[in-house]
């Protein structure tokens, strides 16, 4: 399962709403740059939770999983090693 | 008392010099600070040309240089027009573009955005980046100034410019209807009439560690910066990415020990909805003010649960006038399933409503469209004659003197203790999450779509967060493009809020009698 792929393919499809994946670089900053607001991380978490089978706790809901499509991938690798 | 949005801070700084005037994470700069800051970047855009009413962009994400910078412009004679730093590309030109602007104060983070304009094409004589110590070499073909050259300055004293209180402050963008921004214009005196209206109405003093959580193109953050400089408060600046994740803003307003909050009820929601707020506890805050869209009645209820020793009040108003009426929520009943009326007219202004029949609305039940009139009334719009003339009008009320009056759109109706509450629109303004958004300027962006014939944006009530859009779009040619076409194409022309819940594609769209498009009919299915 490509984690980052799967990731980066949601993020730009439905959050960014341009088709291309290329338009977004893995350590680019998700939320400096404007891409993710409080809606649509909501709307990601459910995503990731459903497609990785993982359940996000309000703790772990914090700037740094969230800062890049890195840091998000590094945050599910470990979640759903652990379970 | 100041007659100038600046003197504000002038006079704080002489009174509490060595007070914490703002304060964002980790970074503090004291009201002599400040003032002294601000003086040398006035210096600095009056050496760079700035006249006396010229529009000077802001387009800085909320931080203690954004606040500089604002009041360096106004300290320079100059009206700040606040961009916002998320919005696309087109739009952002168009704004520059329509204000005359000559000058743009931002910061490192925009240069990528920068660098796309065209601007070769875009008249800017310099641009200030107000967090570049280096000097940095971007390539632009645009003066790019650093902020050392402002810090660098020997400590100065402007000269009088001569500004006077009916002058513009700034220039506030908002949605509009035939598919550009408009500019409202907003004077010293009609900024102060709020300001001081709401510094006494909630008696803000200097212990008070007031919020700035609204951004700065949005008219809630002129009570932030500006009340609590006249107080002589504290501003602590949130950082815009805690508005994305709850616990770091139920945190931030706990251990800041915040006393005053204002905000959209969308943001509050958002922290009893994803933040488990009500496991907290806010012992400082004492004031909670709320403006821009209805706040569900049982979060309301919740939130008062959470602070129950703080004040709650609604406060109504469109950017064109900022706050009119107002209505402190003393107790909300269990069973209570309406919304909170927004109230009586503040002290210093007058509403009233008129019905179908340009009658005045004094009884009970009776609704009508609401009208504004006072010193708080905006100008008019930037270089729109057209549309202030519609929307600015003669008091028909009052026909003795030329003062004009606004029309708010909004329908109203009174309650038995003479209390407004907003009943709805009369046109196609919605608020979505506490935004204001023409459903014509995304109709309009869909028209830019060539593939499209006839395109329509309906607002759907939500209980969170008050409309979601949905678009029809009838194409010229059916299939010839997707929904995912449709959002990349929107996705560059509006900004995120706007954008809408559902797409849906259709061969026709009802239309009336006298051949528009039939919104009534689609909103009812």
């Amino acid at each position: 399962m490509d984690v980052k792929a799967i990731v980066k393919q949601y993020i730009v499809m439905e959050i960014m709403h341009q088709p291309e994946e290329s338009v977004l670089d893995d350590e680019a900053s998700l939320i400096e740059g404007g891409i993710i607001d409080s809606m649509s991380l909501f709307e990601l978490i459910i995503f990731l939770e459903e497609k990785f089978g993982i359940t996000i706790n309000e703790e772990e809901v914090d700037i740094e999983n969230f800062q890049t499509v890195q840091a998000l991938v590094n945050f599910i690798n470990k979640k759903m090693h652990l379970s | 008392m100041a007659d100038l949005l600046h003197n504000l801070l002038t006079e704080s700084a002489k009174r509490y010099p060595d007070k914490d005037a703002l304060v964002y994470l980790d970074k503090k700069i004291t009201y002599r600070d400040l003032d002294l800051l601000s003086n040398k970047l006035a210096a600095t855009l009056l050496e760079k040309g700035v006249k006396r009413g010229d529009r000077i962009g802001v387009y800085i994400n909320k931080s203690i240089p954004s606040i500089i910078s604002i009041l360096a412009v106004l300290k320079a004679g100059g009206i700040y027009t606040p961009l916002d730093p998320n919005t696309p590309l087109p739009r952002l030109v168009y704004m520059i573009e329509n204000a005359g602007m000559k000058h743009l104060l931002t910061s490192t983070k925009k240069l990528d955005t920068l660098k796309k304009m065209a601007l070769e094409k875009i008249p800017l004589e310099a641009v200030i980046l107000t967090d570049d110590l280096a000097g940095v070499n971007a390539d632009l073909p645009v003066r790019l100034i650093p902020w050392n050259e402002v810090s660098d300055r020997a400590e100065t004293i402007l000269p009088n410019n001569g500004s006077i209180e009916t002058d513009l402050a700034y220039i506030l963008f908002t949605s509009g209807s035939t598919g550009v921004p408009k500019g409202v214009m907003i004077s010293h005196r009609t900024s102060l009439t709020f300001i001081n209206w709401s510094c006494k109405e909630f008696q803000i003093l200097p212990e008070d560690r007031v919020s700035s959580h609204a951004p700065l193109h949005f008219d809630l953050s002129i009570f932030d910066i500006f009340a609590s400089l006249k107080a002589g408060a504290t501003i602590f600046l949130v950082p815009e990415e805690y508005s994305i994740f709850p616990k770091r803003l139920i945190r931030f307003i706990r251990d800041q020990g915040i006393t005053v909050w204002y905000s959209v009820p969308s943001i509050l929601v958002h922290l009893m909805v994803h933040g488990s707020m009500n496991h907290y506890s806010f012992p400082a805050l004492r004031l909670v003010l709320f403006a821009g869209e209805i706040f569900p009645v049982k979060y309301l209820r919740e939130l008062m649960g959470i602070i129950p020793e703080a004040e709650f009040y609604n406060l109504y108003g469109p950017t064109e006038t900022n706050v009119c009426t107002f209505y402190k929520v003393e107790h909300l009943d269990p069973e209570e399933r309406k919304p909170v009326p927004i109230g009586k007219a503040c002290v210093t202004n007058e509403v009233f409503a008129m019905d179908d029949n340009n009658k005045l609305v004094t009884e009970m039940g009776k609704e009508g469209e609401l009208y504004v009139r006072g010193p708080c009334v905006a100008q008019g719009y930037w270089r729109d004659p057209e549309k202030t003339e519609a929307n600015f009008i003669e008091n028909f009320h009052n026909p003795e003197y030329s003062e004009k009056i606004y029309r708010t759109g909004d329908i109203v109706t009174l309650d038995e203790r003479g209390n407004y509450h907003l009943l709805g629109r009369k046109d196609t303004m919605i608020k979505s999450r506490g935004f204001r958004i023409e459903l014509g300027e995304i109709e309009a962006a869909l028209y830019v779509h060539e593939g499209v014939k006839e395109a329509v944006a309906i607002a759907v009530p939500d209980d969170l967060i008050t409309n979601k859009i949905t678009v029809l779009i009838v194409p010229i040619l059916p299939g010839s493009f997707t929904k995912i076409e449709i959002e990349k194409h929107l996705s560059r022309l509006i900004p995120h809020y706007m954008m809408p819940e559902l797409i849906e594609f259709r061969s026709a769209l009802p239309k009336t009698s006298t051949g528009k498009i039939d919104r009534k009919a689609l909103e009812k299915n």
